[in-house]
C-alpha cells in the first residue's frame, strides 16, 4: 500500500514537469536543458515567497508560493527564449548558457547551497492523504495541469508548437512570428518545470541548489518510455508523458523495494533510454523517430 | 486594374563594390494573366522574385520602384508591410506545409495572426468552387496527398492573407507530367477567378506555352540583365 502511495506521490510531483518537458522536448523538439535551471529557480522563488507569506494564512500563502514557483520557471524561460530568438544562439548552446547563468543567479538568491523549509508552515499540507501531508494538493495540482495541458494541445499555440517541431521554417511563409512561438513554448515549458521544482522541494523539506541536476535525463527517459508504450497514439497527447511517468515511478519503486541504491539511478535511466532506442530501431519503428531529432 | 504590377528602373548590386546585377530594369505584368519567365540558372529570376517581396540582405544596394495598381512602393523600402500583397510559393513547396496535419488544418494555420493565442484555430478563407475537380481529401494528413495536391495546398495557404501578385518559383519542377498539368490547371482557374497577377519561373517551355498568357526571358548580355518578350 505504502509503495502505491509513494508511487502516486512521485507521479503527481513530477507530472507538471513532464508536461513541460513534453512541450519542449517532444512537441518543439528543442533540447531544452534549461529545465534543470527552471526546476531549481521555481523552488527558490517559491521558498522566498513562503518566507514572506507563511504567517499570512493559507489563502494568501498557497497561491503566492504556487505563483512564485511558476514565475521562477518563467524567468528561466524568458532568459533562454531571449538567447534563442533575440541573440540567435542555437537551442543547445542557449540551454547550456542559461544553465550557467541561472546557477550563479540561483546561488546568489538562495545564499547557501541548501535551505530547509520545514520550519515554516507547509501550504501544500492542507489536504493530507494517508501518511503523506502534501498528497491531496499534489493530486489537485496534477489534475489541473493535465486538464489544462490536454486543452492546450488543441489551441492555436499548441498546434503551432507541434508544427514548429516538425517544420521550424513553417511560420516564416505566413506572417506568424516564429520567435513568438518559440519563446511562448519555452516559457510555458519552464513555468511548469518550476512548479514541479517547488512541489519536490516542499516534499523533501529543503531547497537544494543542485536539485535540477539530471532532470533532463529523467524527462527524456520518461518521454521515451511513454512514447514506446503509446506507440499507437499518432497525435500529440498529454497521456504520453503521463504513461511514461507511471511506468517510471513503478519501476523506481520496485528497484527501491529490492534494495537498489538511488546513487545508481542516473545510470539506470541511461540504460533504459539506450535499451528502448535500440529496441525501437530494430523493430523498424525508428521511422517514427527519424524526424524526431531527440527521439523523444 | 488594381492588381497590375509594374517594375520601374530597378537597379541592384549585391554590394556597393560589386557590378550592377540589374540596371534600370523595367517590366509590366497585367492582372488576370499568367506570365512565364524563362532564363538559364543564375540569370537573376529568383533574385528578381526576392526583391519583389522586399527581402533585402544587409549588403544589398537597390533602387527603383514597383507599382501595384495605383500604389507605388520604393523597392528599397524597409517597411515590410509595403510588400504584403506580393506572395510567393517556393520551388521547395513541401517546406511550406505541416505534413502531419490535414489540408484543412494547414489552411487554418496559414490564416493565423502574427501572435497565436490560446483560442482555437481560425476559420480559413472560403475555398474556390473549382477545387472540387481536383479530388483532394481535405482530412487526410498532407504527407499522404500527391505532389500536385500538396503544391495546390501551398498556393492556397499563401492566399489565406490578401494577395495581389503571386510569384511561383518553378511550380512544376518536382512533379510528373500529370501532376504538373493538374497544378497548372488549378493556377489558370485561380487567376481567372481571383483576378490576380501571376508570375512564374518556368523551365518547361512546352507546359508554359500551354498555360501562360505572356512569355518573357531573362537575358544576360555582358553584365546586364534584361527581360525580353519572347
Amino acid at each position: 500500500m505504502d509503495l502505491l502511495v509513494n508511487m502516486i506521490e512521485h507521479i503527481c510531483m513530477y507530472a507538471p514537469m513532464m508536461v513541460g518537458a513534453y512541450i519542449s522536448f517532444s512537441l518543439m523538439k528543442v533540447p531544452n536543458l534549461s529545465i534543470e535551471a527552471a526546476f531549481v529557480s521555481g523552488a527558490i522563488a517559491a521558498c522566498k515567497a513562503l518566507e514572506l507569506t507563511h504567517d499570512m494564512g493559507m489563502m494568501i500563502c498557497l497561491p503566492a508560493v504556487l505563483l512564485a514557483s511558476i514565475v521562477g520557471g518563467v524567468l528561466v524561460g524568458v532568459l533562454i527564449a531571449a538567447l534563442d530568438t533575440y541573440a540567435k544562439i542555437p537551442h543547445l548552446l542557449a540551454s547550456i548558457l542559461t544553465l550557467g547563468l541561472c546557477f550563479g543567479a540561483n546561488l546568489f538568491v538562495l545564499g547557501v547551497a541548501n535551505v530547509s523549509v520545514t520550519q515554516m508552515a507547509n501550504p501544500l499540507a492542507i489536504l493530507p492523504l494517508s501518511t503523506h501531508p502534501e498528497l491531496g494538493m499534489f493530486a489537485i495540482i496534477t489534475l489541473v495541469v493535465m486538464v489544462l495541458g490536454f486543452l492546450f494541445l488543441k489551441t492555436q499555440l499548441g498546434m503551432c508548437l507541434r508544427v514548429y517541431g516538425n517544420n521550424p521554417g513553417f511560420f516564416a511563409n505566413y506572417g506568424t512570428s516564429t520567435a513568438f512561438v518559440v519563446a511562448a513554448g519555452l516559457i510555458l515549458s519552464n513555468a511548469l518545470v518550476g512548479l514541479s521544482g517547488y512541489m519536490t522541494a516542499q516534499s523533501n523539506g529543503f531547497v537544494d541548489i543542485n536539485a535540477g541536476a539530471g532532470i533532463s535525463l529523467y524527462g527524456i527517459t520518461v518521454l521515451i518510455l511513454g512514447k514506446t508504450l503509446l506507440k499507437f497514439v499518432k497525435k500529440p497527447s498529454i497521456f504520453i508523458p503521463l504513461a511514461g511517468l507511471v511506468i517510471y515511478a513503478g519501476l523506481q519503486q520496485v528497484l527501491l523495494g529490492v534494495g537498489c541504491n538511488m546513487r545508481y539511478f542516473t545510470a539506470i535511466q541511461s540504460v533504459i533510454v539506450v535499451a528502448l532506442l535500440v529496441i525501437n530501431y530494430h523493430r523498424k519503428s525508428v521511422h517514427e523517430l527519424v524526424g524526431d531529432h531527440l527521439g523523444v | 486594374m488594381k492588381n497590375n504590377l509594374k517594375i520601374a528602373n530597378l537597379s541592384f548590386q549585391f554590394a556597393k563594390d560589386k557590378p550592377f546585377f540589374f540596371h534600370n530594369l523595367s517590366a509590366s505584368f497585367e492582372a488576370g494573366k499568367i506570365h512565364a519567365i524563362y532564363g538559364r540558372n543564375g540569370s537573376g529570376k529568383s533574385t528578381l522574385f526576392r526583391l519583389l517581396q522586399g527581402h533585402l540582405m544587409a549588403d544589398d544596394v537597390v533602387s527603383g520602384q514597383i507599382q501595384l495598381g495605383d500604389h507605388v512602393i520604393s523597392i528599397s523600402s524597409s517597411e515590410k508591410s509595403a510588400f504584403n500583397r506580393i506572395k510567393m510559393v517556393s520551388q521547395k513547396f513541401d517546406s511550406m506545409l505541416a505534413d502531419q496535419l490535414s489540408f484543412i488544418e494547414n489552411l487554418k494555420l496559414a490564416s493565423l495572426n502574427e501572435f497565436p493565442t490560446f483560442g482555437t484555430l481560425p476559420k480559413h478563407q472560403p475555398l474556390p468552387d473549382f477545387l472540387k475537380r481536383f479530388d483532394i481529401d481535405m482530412h487526410k494528413p498532407v504527407r499522404l496527398l500527391s505532389g500536385g495536391q500538396r503544391q495546390i495546398l501551398a498556393i492556397l495557404m499563401v492566399l489565406q492573407k490578401p494577395c495581389s501578385v503571386l510569384l511561383l518559383d518553378e511550380p512544376t519542377a518536382a512533379l510528373d507530367d500529370q501532376n504538373a498539368a493538374m497544378v497548372m490547371e488549378f493556377v489558370r482557374n485561380l487567376v481567372q477567378t481571383m483576378g490576380m497577377t501571376m508570375i512564374m519561373i518556368c523551365h518547361d517551355k512546352e507546359l508554359a506555352q500551354r498555360y501562360a498568357d505572356t512569355h518573357v526571358t531573362m537575358q544576360v548580355v555582358g553584365d546586364e540583365r534584361r527581360l525580353v518578350t519572347a
